[in-house]
This record gives C-alpha cells, structure tokens and sequence, in this order.
C-alpha cells in the first residue's frame, strides 16, 4: 500500500491548506529524502510557506478476529477517558461505541476490574513490548502518559467523518 | 519532530464513522509500528462494539533539509492552485496533484498553462516522473491505485477551493 505524504502550505494571510502526494511504500529514510527533495521542489513553485510534512501509512488490521460492528453499535455512545503526562499535561482519548457491559452502573465509569479495561489502561500508561521494545503512549510532546483522572460513559454527536484508510 | 499519531477508525451497524487517536514517540521503528499497531487494535477491540475499520499512522517528516522560504509572498492564496495531471501507462489510468498557492511566474506567458519547460516546473516533473533516489532505493510517485507514474502529461493554473 502506498504512502501517503502530506505538506501543510501557508499563504500571506495565514490560511493554511495541504498538498499530497502518494508514493511506494519505502523504508522511513527514503520516505523522509523524498519529502525533503519534492518540499524543495514546490517551495520553487508556490509562493506560500511549507510549514511541514506528515506521512501516512496504513496499519495492518488484518489479524483481528470477529471485527464486525454488533447490531447495538453505535459511535455516538462513547467512553471518555483524560489521561495525564508525566509532565502534567492532559490527554484526552475516546472509544466510539463503547461496551455497556464494561461500565458501573451506579457510576457512569468504566469498570477498571473488567479484563479489557484493565488492558487498555495498562497499554496506555504502562506500554506494550513488541520485538523486546517498550512503545508507550506519549502526548504531543513525547512525553510518557503516566495516569488518568477519568474513564467514563458519554454520549455525544459524532457525525460522520471521511477519513477512509 | 512531531510524535507518531495512530488514528484508529471506527463503524458502526449502521454505517456511521468515528476515530480515536493516541500517540507514540516519532523514534519507534517502522517494523515496530507495524506490529504496536496490531497489538492495540487488538486492545481497543475489546473495549467497543463497533467494526475497526483501520488505522492510519501518521509519521512528523523532518524539512529541516530543504531550503524553504520563509515568508509567503504578497499575492499568495491558498485558492490559487496549480493543477497537474499525471498519466500512468500500465493501466492507462489519470491522477492529479494541486499545488495551492501556485505562481503564476511559471505559466506561459499571458496563459494558465504552466510551462512545463520551465526550469523549476521541470524539477518537479522530474520527481514525479522518476522519483526520488536514496542509498540504490528509488522512490517512486504512484496513483491511488499503487501504479507508478510515468508522465506528467499537463499543467494550469486553476482557482477553487479544493
């Protein structure tokens, strides 16, 4: 699957829009030598700012099992959780259509006894090892999510969103 | 350098979509991203009752090599587009990039065509055309469908919103 790279052009105002272009699934240097040459290239074209690049790359999901929606599913129920950097800063994360059975009736919350609560609260503050590396969930600055304040039932619109893979 | 973000896409029965984001550190490997992100897909299953769809990752690139301007010059509009229409050759398929803000300086003269002899104009033709070389590995500019690129068959300068 292809790589996806996405350059953010600023005008004289202010405004800000994106550029992209999609490009054979390399290993990140190429990628990266890639984005620095086209940025070069398109900086000589336009008269706008290129602020900066992302690349996107679909995950493999394919190893899921029993990946389908239940009839009772619905996005616009969630589960609202704040997490909290080591640095203090605030983390916000939701789950659409979240599981009624993990949530304590008497509270709103979710159940933090339940086994995929447990998981999911572990991956993010704990972190998961895959090939002996220790990932852990960071907010914007890197810095390590360390605890949540809360893990509750909310429910919100949602809409619907493009956002395809 | 921006920290990596995982977008975790989600549907339910009834066909609406939603997203959940997180981050990790813009240092974890490609191989390794690979298989965190089945790991927490797998994690975040249990929690909902909705399909995941997908997940999109979201690599910061780093600019810092390249030589970019600073300052957006006076007349530029993000409405002002250079429209380019690349022509692959294996399934006969068209694709197009925008530029937004595009100068008209590298059009024909009293023209929206772009001029594709244009020096700076042919740089960049070159890039989709051939791609990018680095350390024997040439990366190379392909449509939606994963074909490769081989011609950039136009340019003009259009104006719109997207």
């Amino acid at each position: 699957m292809a790589t996806e790279i996405v350059f953010t052009i600023r005008d004289q105002r202010g405004k800000k829009t994106t550029t992209s272009v999609k490009v054979v699934e390399h290993p990140r240097a190429n990628v990266q030598n890639f984005a620095v040459a086209y940025a070069d290239a398109i900086d000589n074209l336009i008269g706008g700012v290129v602020e900066g690049a992302v690349a996107l790359m679909a995950g493999d999901i394919s190893g899921l099992v029993s990946n389908v929606a239940l009839a009772s599913s619905d996005v616009e129920e969630i589960g609202s959780a704040q997490f909290v950097a080591a640095t203090g800063r605030k983390v916000l994360m939701n789950i659409p259509s979240l599981k009624e059975s993990l949530v304590d009736n008497a509270t709103g919350n979710l159940d933090e006894t339940e086994a995929e609560v447990i998981a999911f609260l572990s991956m993010m503050e704990d972190g998961i090892t895959v090939n002996s590396n220790l990932i852990r969930a960071v907010d914007v600055a890197e810095e390590n999510i360390v605890s949540h304040r809360y893990f509750r039932e909310r429910s919100r619109s949602s809409g619907a969103r493009r956002g395809n893979v | 350098m921006l920290a990596t973000a995982l977008v975790f896409h989600f549907r339910d029965a009834k066909g609406k979509e939603s997203t959940t984001k997180f981050h990790v550190r813009s240092t974890v490997s490609v191989t390794d991203l690979v298989d965190y992100v089945q790991a927490a897909a797998e994690v975040i299953q249990g929690l909902t009752t909705a399909e995941i769809t997908g997940v999109t990752v979201s690599l910061g690139l780093d600019l810092s090599g390249a030589s970019l301007k600073a300052v957006a010059t006076t007349f530029s509009d993000w409405f002002n587009k250079g429209l380019f229409t690349l022509y692959e050759s294996t399934l006969g398929l068209f694709s197009k990039i925008f530029l937004p803000t595009w100068d008209e300086a590298h059009n024909h003269a009293n023209s929206d065509q772009i001029d594709l002899a244009d020096a700076n104009v042919a740089t960049l033709v070159t890039i989709l055309e051939d791609g990018v070389t680095l350390s024997a590995l040439t990366t190379r500019v392909v449509n939606f469908d994963g074909e490769f690129i081989d011609e950039v068959r136009s340019g003009r300068e259009i104006f719109r919103e997207s």
